[in-house]
């Protein structure tokens, strides 16, 4: 992935960022090896008490019903399993990381966030629904497929306020107003970052191709269900500066993509579905309240 | 950080209740209201969230205590025996649904036909040289509907509307009920949705009623018809839009399917079709295709082939 100069060298500056996130790209690391057992990886969160501590605090919520009895790593790994386990490290720890940012007045954080865990929790019931084997990589692709737009609104916070004024003036959707104005938008951003934050190669193509997923080289699938999270939310009314006002979810081309590996979508009830997000999104305002406290 | 759960004024509504009962709420399990979630889905397309299980409670009590059932599950069982004879489950759908009629139900699907559906006909209609645009509300009751409709198609579009004339047609099969929304006199109740802006507009205060205005009455017809009566709707004439919000709900079956063909047939290519806020075509084989707007969804009759390419959403 490479960056247009300007763009790369103000970003670049968020190298200094990239040590928050090290628990979690350490631990994405130690699953991707396949090789580190859950005592290796317990031994590496508890190094971070703040984490440590928001992954009991998850784990004994209403969200997954084990109220109580999760009162140590090792119990959470075993109970909720690895791949829950690492979605709350890499949410605590990019939350931890971003809020340290100084916070801009044109940028909504709630908001930011709220879209991003709902995003995930659709994603994962998106993805449970279909049967489709993913490791947590769609819940953690999903929480983080806007970071882009938090980098822009960093490092490129005039540009960034143009652009969207400019995509309001103009009529043209944000991702192709902030192409025309930075000469590469936020999806490119995000993955450029989770690349250099050595994220495993599924999510940073998920987060690349999210507003495309038919244009994704591979990982369609998954980029499909974070397309289609997204989309679900903003239909929800809790989308994030986005600008779609009719969807149509069944000629949607992730979609095509996921009935097309999975025929079992033709006959879901996609209306029934789309009431039962409700749930998904109480359970998003949950996570992040859970989370940021 | 906000952690509300955000709740639509109309559930804020519904879950409204003066305690008038003097039977203490039968509270209802998680097990229970999944069940009755399901059952009521399958028989009606109706899908409670949630946020019904208190409504449930409250509402329900008494009706429990006075069939003689100690808690829902007995209900459940009760209702399911009844399979076939649908009076109980009618009374359990009037009373989740809340049926009642009153001006500016239902915002986030106004919403969505204020800024999107309605500007998509406009230009359509400007586009064809169409100077009509007609708009059908089934099972109006009162007339709220309708002319809640026309109340936002003069305040929004009045400029459009020097170009296009807008026709709207309400529809109930009670000859009593098409006779009081024709006369277009409401008590207050029914105005608590309306904004000042609008009731100052439309509305003049007469003692205890408020009277619509001539402006707006002069847009909707009423007619005294039965949805499930093809000739009749047919007779209508053809739609740009039709709103049946929480009447299918009530068909068997093989009515439900009957109606919304007939529907199907009177919509013009590409319009819409809207079910109540809660509501899907849930087990009716269709033609319509499925469209989401921010916090509604509705069903599209597909375009002419020639115009489908510029009209796709993203």
């Amino acid at each position: 992935m490479v960056l247009p100069q300007e763009v790369q060298r103000k970003v670049s500056s968020i190298e200094n960022l990239a040590t928050l996130p090290n628990i979690a790209t350490e631990i994405l690391e130690m699953i991707r090896k396949s090789n580190s057992n859950m005592r290796e990886i317990a031994r590496v969160i508890e190094k971070d008490v703040s984490v440590t501590t928001k992954i009991l605090k998850v784990s004994n919520s209403p969200l997954w019903g084990f109220a109580g009895r999760i009162d140590n790593v090792n119990r959470a790994l075993v109970i909720l399993g690895l791949k829950q386990v690492t979605n709350i490290v890499v949410a605590v720890s990019l939350y931890s990381a971003f809020t340290k940012l100084k916070p801009n007045p044109y940028f909504n954080r709630e908001k930011f966030w709220l879209h991003s865990a709902a995003t995930g929790q659709i994603s994962r019931t998106l993805s449970k629904k279909l049967k489709l084997n993913f490791h947590g990589e769609d819940f953690v692709a999903a929480l983080i497929h806007d970071i882009g737009k938090f980098i822009l609104d960093q490092f490129l916070s005039e540009q960034f306020k143009y652009t969207l004024e400019y995509a309001q003036n103009s009529g043209k959707k944000i991702i192709d107003a902030e192409k025309e104005v930075l000469g590469c938008d936020h999806a490119e951003i995000g993955a450029w970052l989770l690349q250099r934050w050595n994220f495993p190669e599924a999510i940073s193509t998920a987060v690349l191709f999210h507003h495309h997923p038919e244009k994704a080289p591979q990982h369609r699938d998954l980029t499909s269900v974070i397309h289609i999270s997204d989309m679900l939310c903003e239909m929800w009314g809790i989308g994030f500066d986005e600008d779609t006002t009719k969807f149509y979810l069944k000629e949607n081309p992730g979609w095509n993509i996921l009935r097309n590996t999975h025929p079992h979508l033709y006959k879901m009830d996609v209306e029934k579905f789309t009431f039962q997000l409700k749930s998904d999104i109480d359970k998003a305002r949950l996570f992040i309240q859970l989370i940021g406290e | 950080m906000t952690t509300q759960i955000e709740t639509t004024v109309e559930e804020q509504v519904e879950a409204y209740q003066p305690e008038n009962s003097i039977h203490s709420a039968i509270t209802i399990t998680d097990e229970s209201f999944a069940e009755l979630r399901d059952y009521v889905y399958h028989h009606s397309g109706i899908y409670l969230t949630e946020n019904k299980k208190r409504l449930l409670e409250k509402r329900m009590s008494s009706r429990l205590s006075t069939l003689g059932f100690g808690d829902f599950s007995a209900y459940l069982k009760h209702l399911k025996q009844l399979s076939g004879q649908g009076k109980e489950l009618n009374s359990l759908i009037d009373i989740v649904t809340v049926n009642e009629t009153s001006f500016f139900r239902n915002e986030f699907q106004l919403k969505a036909l204020e800024n999107v559906v309605f500007p998509e006909i406009f230009e359509k209609k400007t586009s064809n040289n169409d100077q009509l645009f007609r708009i059908l509300c089934v099972g109006c009751s009162s007339g709220e509907e309708p002319y809640t409709l026309a109340m936002i198609l003069n305040h929004r579009f009045s400029e459009k509307l020097k170009e296009v004339k807008v026709e709207i047609i309400g529809t109930d099969i009670s000859q009593q009920v098409v006779k009081r929304a024709y006369e277009g006199i409401y008590k207050e109740f029914s105005l608590k949705n309306v904004e000042r802006e609008y009731l100052q507009k439309y509305f003049t205060r007469r003692g205890d009623n408020f009277v619509l205005n001539q402006d707006i009455r002069r847009v909707v017809h009423f007619r005294q018809v039965s949805t499930i009566d093809e000739s009749q709707m047919k007779s209508l004439g053809m739609f740009d839009l039709i709103l049946c919000r929480n009447v299918l709900i009530y068909f068997k079956q093989e009515s439900k399917t009957k109606a919304v063909n007939t529907l199907y047939q009177i919509l013009n290519p590409g319009g819409y079709l809207f079910v109540g806020h809660s509501e899907s075509l849930y087990g009716i084989e269709h033609e319509f295709r499925f469209v989401h707007f921010v916090k509604a969804i509705g069903y599209q009759k597909p375009d002419l082939p020639e115009r489908k390419s510029h009209r796709e959403g993203d």
